[in-house]
């Protein structure tokens, strides 16, 4: 099959398209990023189901040292800790996470209110209508597999270890 | 040619850029002619709040929206008792979304068994996936348990049941409580904020129980599932499996997830061609093995 310059053309842009789409998914750039998850395990490799280093919480300030595929090395900005270590992207966020009723000068693009609307407070309100079973939610909430657990899981199955 | 190069640029932008930007882009290409001018005013101002709200909201936000939709399905269904099958769902879970492009969500995944044998599933924006004894009855492997909870992992990573909040109330108290509108709303009335949260469960638990996603949102869904199985090292071709068992369980239902789900058939169709583009797999025998030990359990 013999292709045309146009079809090759046509390839390359796909090409560089896909590419783009890939470096754009999941990487976050270095510098200042929050914790945007309750809380989530810095791990001492790119892996899943590495060590576990540190746990770090909602909002925590660290800074992003690299990116690689959908994992990002950190530092925390902490002054008396500046432990590293590896963390899924997905789980920062660029936007600085303050505690509601604090006086902040950063631009308000660059916020996330913690704990104000559609939080734990509204749930306390919502909870009253009574048309929800929390207990139930809860109850599987706890549910949490072990990183042990989960690696022994994987090793067993012959899946793959999240790297 | 120039004009393919256009599109194709055009069509990769949209792929990664916000709703908010979606409308100023269609305005754009209306003006360019590449699209009809009305078509592009109406896709403009219809989601400008709603593709904000969805822009903004937090995982937070997500979670506790989550919660609520999860418990609301959990008034109308009793939880399936069985520890160590939840944990086995749960483990199935864990390994595809560690492999994914999305592993964290503000709190977790965590799967529950609904104690029913409607053939069923819902997943929460805040990563809770209930599926029903009855689906997990179909599956005849750990890869086409794989397939259903894929399935519903896929939704919660295209955030379909976000996009089903249309209310205003909804999008105008997400806005208000995402923080970038923090020095304007400060003060928001809590019993807005109330109310919004109110009609965002409710528009959300209508489409998952009464309408139903959109077919493109289901097909969707299946898509990224199969992606989801084999970046964790499952066989896609167990969604193959899992549809055809679909086909005889659900001949003459009209409930339940036969409402608000394509036929098991135009689904096989729309994946036909997609199975190709992942390597061929075998089951594995330590999988088989640990699945039949605890098939009995459901």
């Amino acid at each position: 099959m013999t292709l045309s310059l146009e079809n090759i053309m046509k390839r390359k842009i796909l090409l560089i398209a896909a590419a783009l789409l890939c470096t754009f998914a999941f990487a976050i750039e270095p510098g200042t990023a929050y914790v945007s998850c309750e809380k989530i395990q810095l791990h001492a490799k790119p892996k899943a189901t590495s060590k576990a280093v540190k746990k770090l919480y909602y909002g925590n300030e660290v800074t992003v040292v690299l990116s690689k595929g959908k994992w990002a090395k950190i530092v925390l900005s902490s002054s008396d800790d500046s432990t590293s270590g590896w963390i899924q992207s997905s789980a920062l966020t660029k936007r600085k996470i303050v505690a509601k009723g604090s006086k902040v000068s950063a631009s308000t693009s660059e916020l996330a209110l913690a704990g104000k609307g559609f939080s734990s407070e509204v749930e306390g309100e919502y909870k009253k209508k009574g048309k929800a079973n929390y207990t139930a939610v809860d109850a599987m909430e706890k549910n949490e597999i072990s990183t042990e657990e989960l690696e022994e899981f994987i090793e067993d199955g012959k899946l793959n270890g999240g790297e | 040619m120039k004009k393919s190069i256009l599109l194709i640029l055009t069509a990769v932008s949209l792929l990664f850029v916000s709703c908010s930007t979606i409308s100023v882009a269609s305005s754009i290409a209306g003006d360019l002619g590449l699209i009809d001018k009305n078509v592009a005013k109406s896709i403009s101002t219809a989601s400008t709040s709603l593709g904000k709200a969805m822009e903004e909201i937090t995982p937070e936000q997500e979670y506790y929206i989550g919660r609520a939709v999860a418990g609301t399905i959990l008034e109308k269904y009793n939880v399936y008792n069985s520890a160590k099958m939840q944990k086995y769902l749960n483990e199935i879970c864990s390994a595809i979304v560690i492999n994914s492009d999305k592993p964290v969500l503000y709190k977790g995944y965590y799967v529950a068994i609904l104690d029913t044998d409607e053939v069923n599933a819902f997943a929460t924006s805040g990563g809770h996936i209930l599926v029903s004894r009855g689906l997990l009855q179909c599956a005849k492997s750990e890869d086409a348990l794989a397939a259903v909870l894929s399935h519903e992992i896929a939704h919660i990573q295209l955030q379909h049941s976000i996009k089903a909040i249309k209310s205003s109330r909804a999008t105008s108290a997400i806005l208000q409580t995402a923080g970038t509108a923090v020095t304007l709303y400060n003060n928001a009335n809590d019993k807005d904020i109330l109310s919004g949260f109110d009609d965002s469960i409710s528009d959300i638990i209508s489409t998952m129980v009464e309408s139903g996603y959109s077919k493109q949102q289901e097909f969707d869904a299946d898509s990224k599932a199969l992606s989801l199985m084999a970046q964790a090292g499952y066989n896609p071709n167990a969604m193959k499996s899992m549809l055809d068992l679909l086909k005889e369980k659900e001949k003459g239902q009209t409930s339940g997830f036969s409402k608000t789900h394509p036929s098991p058939e135009s689904r096989e169709k729309n994946l036909q061609d997609q199975y190709d583009a992942y390597q061929e797999k075998t089951y594995d025998s330590s999988r088989v093995a640990r699945f039949n030990k605890i098939k009995s359990l459901l």
